[in-house]
Parts: structure tokens; C-alpha cells; sequence
């Protein structure tokens, strides 16, 4: 089974993140990053697969050099092979572009039966990026994987969230997956892999080497960031304090006041 | 002289502290608590490959270099300073073996020490000999195949819940330092009981054990290294070992600066974080810069015991220095939490408590002393 | 944006209209009427024919029916399939869908087909100089973008559940009903649903919820969240945790709220023994009225509190329990 699991370097989400007046985009300067958490549910799905029905395990990610960070972090935890896609034309891509770059990547780097991408990424939030691959390279898609049933040489079975309760899909392969936090628990890096991933090379594919048409990604994505900024701050309201009898009735009657209750 | 991490300290460090703080961290209270000896730990330390981090890999070890060691201690104890006790118990545990094991010894219990599978004791301490070796009463006596050893061990970390133990025993009482041998006794073996197991102040996770030995007798292919080199190996080990104090120590440090200065800036008295008031940011800034200067001090050890130099002066320095420092910022970091910070709700009282231990074991800070001033003035 | 019409694609679940439809409503009513434009809804499933009048009645002009057994599950392949025919042949001005698991699937497989812009779980629209602005929360609530479109194309948005009103339902109004037909053969559905499986008995769903009683670290046991569901079953309510108390293992992750567990704004939510961490504000603070109970004076949980109670919630709640189930009894 030919797995590949696609990965995002994101910025650590400890720290709130702050904008950046001059330009107006997301300070990254002296923060740190961490792979978006779902990637690595994503990953370790994909490393399952692989121990269970054999085959191999490959993290692509899309970004600058410093995503390489991620694609170790990936082979590290097990995964065999690393590509990133990078090239200037690619800054300010919207998740369509994204979608439709990463398909172009994998499409030149071979063919495989699972591909297993996040939920959504925690900085964008769009959760398109994976719909959008499967799309671009026509195979199916079961998005919000919380549980996989089964896989075998032509199909595989997942649970996915539905916006009312659960449901189980079965897909013909290949197939695409978007991975839910649920669907199982990251194993760490190891040390010694940590090592040997520093070591490995990781290639470097710009937009002419996977035939991505830089008249449609980046600047000339079909949606534009046009402005960020931060959300009004909530204003802090009233502490009630004081004996739990009398906070607890009081509370009570100022939910009845604002008819929330 | 360049001050620069290298690409796998960066990697160990982020690898390390991701581990650390989602798998030690949210165990560290409960461990300290229930005075527990956390044998899941072993394993898990074990598949990250950290029982062996710096040791060459044809051993069995992870290959990274003495300041990758330190980086890893650092992180270890930053969230759970008994875990990093118990990490520091098994590397002397092992160093013996690596330092003077033959082929046979290093195979059979080198490697799975180095490995994860086998868990490791040191066996020096004695009631009557700490520092002071010279001290020590337990002998092994020659016997056929075999040495009998005699005698008590204390204060030995892990003892009860190891695998083997490197027991250092005199062999020549007549001249101690000339008559000491170390033996490997594995668990089980006739005539070695645990005693007692210590009730202490901090790092209670790492519990520590007395150890009887009545009769107890072991084959002579357990001799590790010279009959009667004990005494230098044990030295060389101890020396070995007082740099992952030193990270311990800076750890320690660490963990509780950065609790200072989340609590300074969540905590408001008139009205504004108490952060803002530069009594508590010159508090802050003396204890982050007592962490920094403990740090390098250590990587600046770890960096010559790489090179292969001499570094006994600077590994006590860094001991003593790391040990103390940690002392000066677990105590302003308890201070600037005010009263909450002498509550167990607050992790900083265990923090304070584990804190104590760096300046007492490997060595008190008074025996560091002496053997800088002993390489001053030889 | 193409032209002035804006299409609502309904969030139907086992052929019930879900209420999010009706909030995309009201959206694209008042974005239409400052448009002058048409308010076309699309219903797709199985015996969903006569629901039509429920859009008209919530601000439709104009209703696409396609009432098809085969679409009786939500299937990515077979729903993408109605409506990229139908945006093609009509070029919708703007498309609203659903941020729901499903309307998120289906938006975003349909954007990439047709490589039309989409704006995901957006909160706020506005029209400036004839174009769709669309405002969108990122980084977990902390970063808001502001998104624009080609100019000549449709112009792709889901609609966060919540984050806008319905209008007040008229009966009397009404309009065309278009009959679509799924134009597909079985051979091309490489999906299959095997098993629907339902929520828990009567539980209600975070997303769906309009009060969310949540339970954090501050609980001390898993047995606090006894406590959390007396409030919430007063209340009618969903049941929340903070990441710590999914992480302590006291309650499953489904009901994990914040930055990598669910996004939520419901009318009402209390946090019970929660602190706050950055995480677990970024997946409640849009809510409209926040409750906090805590010890700790200092919880970080207060700052975007209306009502902070400070002290011990295993005191504080069971008279809140009391209180309500009076309130509600006196109604």
C-alpha cells in the first residue's frame, strides 16, 4: 500500500498570534512552529496503514525551506520518503491553488492508494486543501475520519463525522482521507529516527518540475486574502463574588435578564 | 568558538520536549504524590531511544554527542525532575560498563541497558561513605568462581526496580583506594535484598532503596574492568555523571522561571499584571540570567567531555554552579507566586521541593568545591 | 461575483431541513435585497419535494428540487454532481453552503471542479462596491481575514452555524419550484454509505446547541461531569470539555471544544472549573453570553466571561440547577 501524507509547518499555537501593522499578514519572525495537529493524526494513520497492510510512507508539505522542519519531524516518526514543494510563485495561494498544487506534486511523484491529509489546517482553518487534492487527481474522498474500519487491495472503510452523528463510507482506492483528532493518537518522534532524518535529503520540486501552471496559484489564486486583522476583544464583564448560594441565584436571574435561559 | 546548536541538538531538543511535556509532565505530580516509581516511565524512556541517547550507536545508543545528553536532561527535568533523577541513575548505572566492560559484558548487559531493555543501578553509597569512598565497608571476597559480597548500600536510585546494578565493594582493605572493584549483581540474585526504600523531600518518583548484601554471591565474569580499579571508576563515572546534574539542575531552572513569568504576567495586584512592576521584572531578569550562565557552563563541560579533554574542574564547576542557581530561581519563582506558590495546587511547590536534591547528591556542592580547589591547587 | 443572485445549497440531514439553512437564508435575503437580487435555494435528497415551501416561507424566490433516492446519504460524488450542473448552467452570483462536516466536503470538492474562489465558515458578509466580501475567523478565532473574489465568477462561501440570523418564517410566501434531475450513473458513485449511526440517545450535538454547559480541569474527576450534565439536561443543553478533561480521559474528545476540537457560538455557554487556555478560548469566545465558574479569581477564563463567578463550582452549580429548574417551572 503506497501511502503519502501531506503535512503543514504551522506557527505554535501557545502563542496568540499578533499582525504585523506594516504589512498587515501574521508575525512568524522569533515564533515558533509546530505541524499542524491534525497532519500528525494524519500521519500516523498513514504509518498504521503501512505496518498493517505493508508498503511505504511519504510526507510531502508545501512551503518554504524551513517546512523541511516538518517533512524530519515526519520521517522521524516513520515515515520513508519526503518532498517539498517550494517556489516564490507559490506565496499567497489560497486553498485552491494549494489543492491544486499539491495534486500537480504528487502526480510527479508517483502514484498512491491512500492519501491522508489533516481535518484542516489550525491556521487557515479552511479545511479545503484535501477535497481539493482529491478532486484535482479525480479519486474519492471520505473527509472528518474519525475511525478506520478496513482496508483491503481495492477499498477501505471509514467512520466520519457527519453534522448529526456518525456515518461508515466505504470508498474504492484510492482514496483520500481527512483525519479527525479522534482517529487515533500521534506516536513521538523517536531519537534515533530523528537523527537519520536530519540526514536524509529531502527534494525540492518548484512549480515547473511537478507542471504547475503559475498562472493559477499564488497572486492569481481565485480567492484573495484582502485584509487581516484582529477580533473585537470581548468586553470582560462582572465577577460575581461572594457566598455560592447567593452567586449561584444571582447568576441565575442574569441569564433570565439577558432571556438566554 | 562558535555558539551554535547543531541541527540534531535543535531536532533532539524540540523531539525531547515534545515528549516530555505531553507524556512526563502531566505525571509528575501524581508520581511525587503516590511517592511512586514510575516503571512505565522506563519503557517509554526506552522507545525514545533516550536510555542510551549518547552512546555510539554499534553499542546499542542513539549516537548523539555529551551536549545533545545535556539538551535532553534539561528538557527531561524541566518536566519531571524525578524522571530526570531516574534517567541520571541509569547512565551511572551502565557508565562502568561502557567504561571498562569487556566484549561479553558489554554484550550481555551494555547493549539492552543502551537499548531500553534493561534498567540500570549505581551502587556506591554507603551509610558511612558518601563522597568519602575511603569510608565505604562493603568487601567481596574471592571465592572459587565467585566474589561474596558483604555489606549495605544506600540512597540507591532505582535499586528496588533495576535490573542490574554496578556494585562498587573493596577487594583490598588495605589500601582502599587501590582495592575497590565494581561487579555487576543482577536483580534476583541470592542474597541481595532491598531493605527499605527512602521517604524524601523532592524527586520522589526517583525513589531510592538500601540495599543489604548478605553472602551474596556473583560470578567473577561480573568483575567489570581491573580488580581492585574500582576506585578511579568509579571516580571517572561520578565525574561523568555530574554534568547530567548540572543539566538536571538548569531544567530544574528552567521550568521554574517560565511558571514565574506566566504567573507574573496572568497575576494583577492594582489593578495590572504584576509583571509590570519592576521589582518583580529585576527578580525576573537575575533568575533568567542564572539560568543562561548555568547553561553554558554546562555545555561548555559537556563540550570538553566530548572532545575527549580533561573536564573534572569544569564538570564540578558546572555542577555547583547549575545546583545553586537553580536553588537561587526555584526560590524567586515560588516568591513571585506569593502565598499561592506554598500550595500544592501550584506545581512550583514540588519544583521547589525536587530543586534541593541537585545540591546534595553527586556530590554536595562542598564536595564540588573541594575538587575544584583541588584542581586549582594540585 | 457574476451577478446579483445569490443561491442558499439547504443542509438537509435524513431529510430534514437542519436550522443552519435557514440562518443562509436570512444571509442571502439581505445581502440579495442591497443587491436587488434573487434568493435561489437548492434542495437536494429523498423526499425532500415538499420542503420547498420552508425556503420560500425563509426568504427564497426560487427553488431547485432534486428529489432523488440515491442522494437519500449525503455522498460527495452524487451531491457535487447536481450541483456543478447547476452552477454551471446558471452561474450563480454567490453559492452559500453549510460549515457542517458535510457542506464543508461538498463545497470544497465543487470549488476545486469548477476553480471557483471559497471562503470557509465564514461569520460576517457585506457587499463593497458590488463585490462579496467575506469575513472569516483563522487561527482559531485569534486572526480575522476579510476574503474577495474574481469579479466574474461565482463566488463560493459555507456559513459558520450560529453566526447569522434567520428571518421570521412567511408562510405566504412563495414561488418557482425547478425540478432537477441527478444525472448519474451508478458506475461513477465510488463511494458507499454502509451505516448511518445516530448521536447517543437525545443528546444534542455541540454544534447544533444553543446553551453548551462545558467541563474543564477544575472538575478534579471524571464523576464531575455527573454534576455538568444535571446543568446541561436542565438546560437543554450539550455537554463540553476543555482538552484537559479529554486528555484526563473523563469524557470522549467528540465533546472537546477549542482550537483542535469543536469551534462553537452558541447563545449560552458555561464554563465550569475551565481556565481558559488559548486553545479553549479559540473554540468558544464567539458565543453570545459567556459564564464562568472558577476558583481561581485569576483564570484567564474571567476575561472573556459576562458573568464570572468566582468560587467553588460544586457548591455554585447545584443551586444553579435549583434556580433553573425553578425558573423553568414557574414558565
Amino acid at each position: 500500500m503506497n501511502i503519502l501524507v501531506c503535512m503543514k509547518q504551522v506557527q505554535d499555537n501557545a502563542v496568540a498570534p499578533k499582525l504585523d501593522p506594516a504589512t498587515g499578514r501574521v508575525v512568524t519572525q522569533g515564533v515558533e512552529t509546530m505541524v499542524s495537529p491534525f497532519d500528525l493524526n494524519a500521519l500516523e494513520a498513514g504509518l498504521k496503514l503501512a505496518e498493517e497492510h505493508g508498503g511505504e510512507v511519504s510526507v510531502l508539505a508545501m512551503g518554504d525551506e524551513e517546512s523541511k522542519i516538518t517533512l524530519r519531524i515526519g520521517l522521524s516518526m516513520g515515515a520513508e520518503k519526503a518532498y517539498l514543494v517550494s517556489d516564490p510563485a507559490l506565496e499567497d495561494s489560497d486553498p485552491w491553488a494549494t489543492a491544486y498544487t499539491l495534486a500537480k506534486a504528487i502526480s510527479s511523484i508517483g502514484t498512491f492508494d491512500v492519501i491522508l491529509c489533516g481535518k484542516q489546517a489550525i491556521d487557515d482553518d479552511a479545511g479545503q486543501v484535501g477535497a481539493g487534492i482529491a478532486e484535482q487527481l479525480g479519486i474519492s474522498q471520505i473527509s472528518y475520519v474519525n475511525e478506520i474500519r478496513e482496508a483491503t487491495a481495492d477499498s477501505l472503510t471509514a467512520k466520519r463525522v457527519a453534522p448529526t452523528g456518525e456515518e461508515v463510507v466505504q470508498a474504492a482506492l484510492p482514496v483520500l482521507l481527512t483525519c479527525e483528532k479522534s482517529l487515533n493518537e500521534p506516536r513521538y518522534a523517536t531519537l534515533k529516527r530523528t537523527r537519520m532524518a536530519n540526514r536524509m535529503e529531502i527534494p525540492v520540486l518548484d512549480c515547473a518540475a511537478i507542471g504547475a501552471d503559475t498562472a493559477k496559484v499564488g497572486k492569481n489564486s481565485p480567492s484573495t486574502v484582502q485584509k487581516r486583522y484582529m477580533p473585537a476583544p470581548r468586553q470582560s464583564g462582572e465577577l460575581l463574588r461572594g457566598n455560592a448560594e447567593e452567586i449561584g441565584k444571582l447568576a441565575v436571574v442574569k441569564l433570565v435578564e439577558q432571556k438566554v435561559i | 568558538m562558535e555558539f551554535k546548536y547543531t541541527d540534531d541538538q535543535i531536532a533532539l531538543r524540540r523531539a525531547v520536549r515534545e515528549w516530555a511535556q505531553s507524556y512526563l509532565a502531566p505525571k509528575a505530580e501524581e508520581i511525587d504524590v503516590n511517592n511512586r516509581f514510575p516503571t512505565e516511565t522506563i519503557v517509554a524512556l526506552g522507545e525514545q531511544d533516550l536510555m542510551g541517547l549518547a552512546y555510539p550507536e554499534e553499542l546499542g545508543g542513539a549516537g548523539y554527542d555529551a551536549i545533545s545528553e545535556a539538551i535532553a536532561m534539561e528538557e527531561i527535568s524541566a518536566a519531571c525532575a524525578s524522571t530526570g533523577s531516574i534517567i541520571t541513575g541509569h547512565y551511572l548505572g551502565f557508565d562502568a560498563l561502557y567504561l571498562a566492560g569487556n566484549a561479553e559484558q558489554k554484550a550481555k548487559w551494555l547493549r539492552p541497558a543502551l537499548e531500553g531493555a534493561k534498567y540500570a543501578a549505581f551502587c556506591l553509597t554507603e551509610p558511612a561513605g558518601g563522597s568519602d569512598m575511603t569510608s565505604n565497608k562493603t568487601t567481596a571476597v574471592e571465592d572459587g568462581d565467585s566474589y561474596v559480597i558483604n555489606g549495605v548500600k544506600h540512597f540507591i536510585t532505582g535499586g528496588a526496580h533495576c535490573d542490574f546494578l554496578c556494585c562498587f565493594a573493596i577487594t583490598n582493605k588495605e589500601d582502599v583506594r587501590h582495592g575497590m572493584s565494581c561487579f555487576v549483581v543482577e536483580k534476583g540474585t541470592p542474597g541481595m535484598t532491598i531493605a527499605s526504600e527512602d521517604n524524601k523531600m523532592g524527586i520522589r518518583g526517583a525513589r531510592t532503596a538500601e540495599i543489604v548484601f548478605e553472602n551474596c554471591r556473583v560470578p567473577k565474569e561480573n568483575l567489570v574492568g581491573q580488580l581492585n580499579g574500582g576506585y578511579r571508576l568509579a571516580l571517572d563515572v561520578v565525574d561523568r555523571g555530574r554534568i547530567g546534574i548540572a543539566a538536571m539542575s538548569v531544567g530544574i531552572a528552567q521550568s521554574a522561571l517560565d511558571l514565574a513569568v506566566k504567573y507574573a504576567k496572568e497575576r494583577e495586584v492594582f489593578k495590572r499584571p504584576i509583571a509590570k512592576f519592576q521589582g518583580i521584572q529585576w527578580m525576573l531578569a537575575d533568575a533568567a540570567t542564572q539560568v543562561e550562565a548555568a547553561r553554558m557552563l554546562t555545555y561548555y563541560a559537556a563540550s570538553l567531555k566530548e572532545q575527549g579533554v580533561p573536564f573534572t574542574k569544569q564538570a564540578a564547576m558546572a555542577k555547583l554552579f547549575a545546583a545553586e542557581a537553580s536553588h537561587k530561581v526555584v526560590d524567586t519563582a515560588l516568591q513571585v507566586h506569593g502565598g499561592y506558590g506554598y500550595m500544592k495546587e501550584y506545581a512550583i511547590e514540588r519544583i521547589y521541593r525536587d530543586q534541593r536534591i541537585t545540591e546534595l547528591f553527586e556530590g554536595t556542592s562542598q564536595v564540588q568545591r573541594i575538587v575544584i580547589a583541588g584542581q586549582l591547587l594540585h | 461575483m457574476s451577478n446579483q443572485n445569490i443561491w442558499v445549497c439547504m443542509e438537509c440531514v435524513g431529510g430534514k431541513i437542519a436550522g443552519v439553512s435557514y440562518e443562509m437564508l436570512g444571509a442571502a435575503r439581505e445581502l440579495a435585497d442591497q443587491l436587488s437580487g434573487k434568493v435561489s435555494a437548492v434542495l437536494l435528497g429523498a423526499q425532500v419535494k415538499e420542503q420547498a415551501g420552508e425556503a420560500f416561507a425563509y426568504g427564497a424566490d426560487q427553488v431547485f428540487v432534486c428529489d432523488d433516492q440515491r442522494l437519500k446519504d449525503y455522498r460527495t460524488e452524487s451531491y457535487c454532481k447536481v450541483l456543478e450542473q447547476l452552477v454551471r448552467e446558471h452561474t450563480p452570483g454567490i453559492l452559500f453552503l453549510a460549515a457542517t462536516t458535510c457542506g464543508r466536503d461538498l463545497s470544497a470538492r465543487l470549488s476545486s471542479r469548477l476553480e471557483l474562489g471559497l471562503a470557509a465558515d465564514c461569520t460576517a458578509l457585506k457587499i463593497v462596491e458590488g463585490q462579496l466580501v467575506a469575513t472569516r475567523p483563522t487561527y482559531g478565532g485569534n486572526i480575522m481575514t476579510d476574503v474577495t473574489f474574481a469579479p466574474t465568477k461565482t463566488a463560493i462561501c459555507t456559513i459558520r452555524p450560529n453566526a447569522f440570523s434567520k428571518a421570521e418564517p412567511d408562510a405566504s410566501r412563495t414561488g418557482e419550484v425547478v425540478s432537477v434531475s441527478l444525472n448519474m450513473e451508478d458506475s461513477e458513485l465510488r463511494t458507499q454509505v454502509k451505516e448511518v449511526l445516530a448521536k447517543a440517545g437525545g443528546e444534542i450535538s455541540l454544534t447544533d446547541a444553543q446553551i453548551i454547559v462545558s467541563g474543564g480541569r477544575g472538575l478534579g474527576d471524571a464523576s464531575g461531569f455527573d454534576l455538568i450534565r444535571e446543568l446541561a439536561d436542565t438546560l437543554h443543553a450539550a455537554v463540553g470539555a476543555s482538552r484537559a478533561a479529554v486528555d484526563a480521559g473523563w469524557i470522549p474528545y467528540e465533546h472537546q471544544v477549542g482550537q483542535t476540537g469543536k469551534t462553537v457560538g452558541p447563545k449560552l455557554y458555561i464554563a465550569c472549573g475551565i481556565s481558559g487556555a488559548l486553545q479553549h478560548l479559540a473554540g468558544m469566545k464567539t458565543s453570545d453570553v459567556i459564564v464562568a465558574v472558577n476558583k481561581d479569581d485569576e483564570a484567564p477564563i474571567f476575561s472573556v466571561a459576562n458573568y464570572g463567578i468566582v468560587g467553588d463550582l460544586y457548591k455554585v452549580l447545584p443551586i444553579m440547577i435549583e434556580e433553573c429548574k425553578q425558573v423553568f417551572a414557574s414558565r
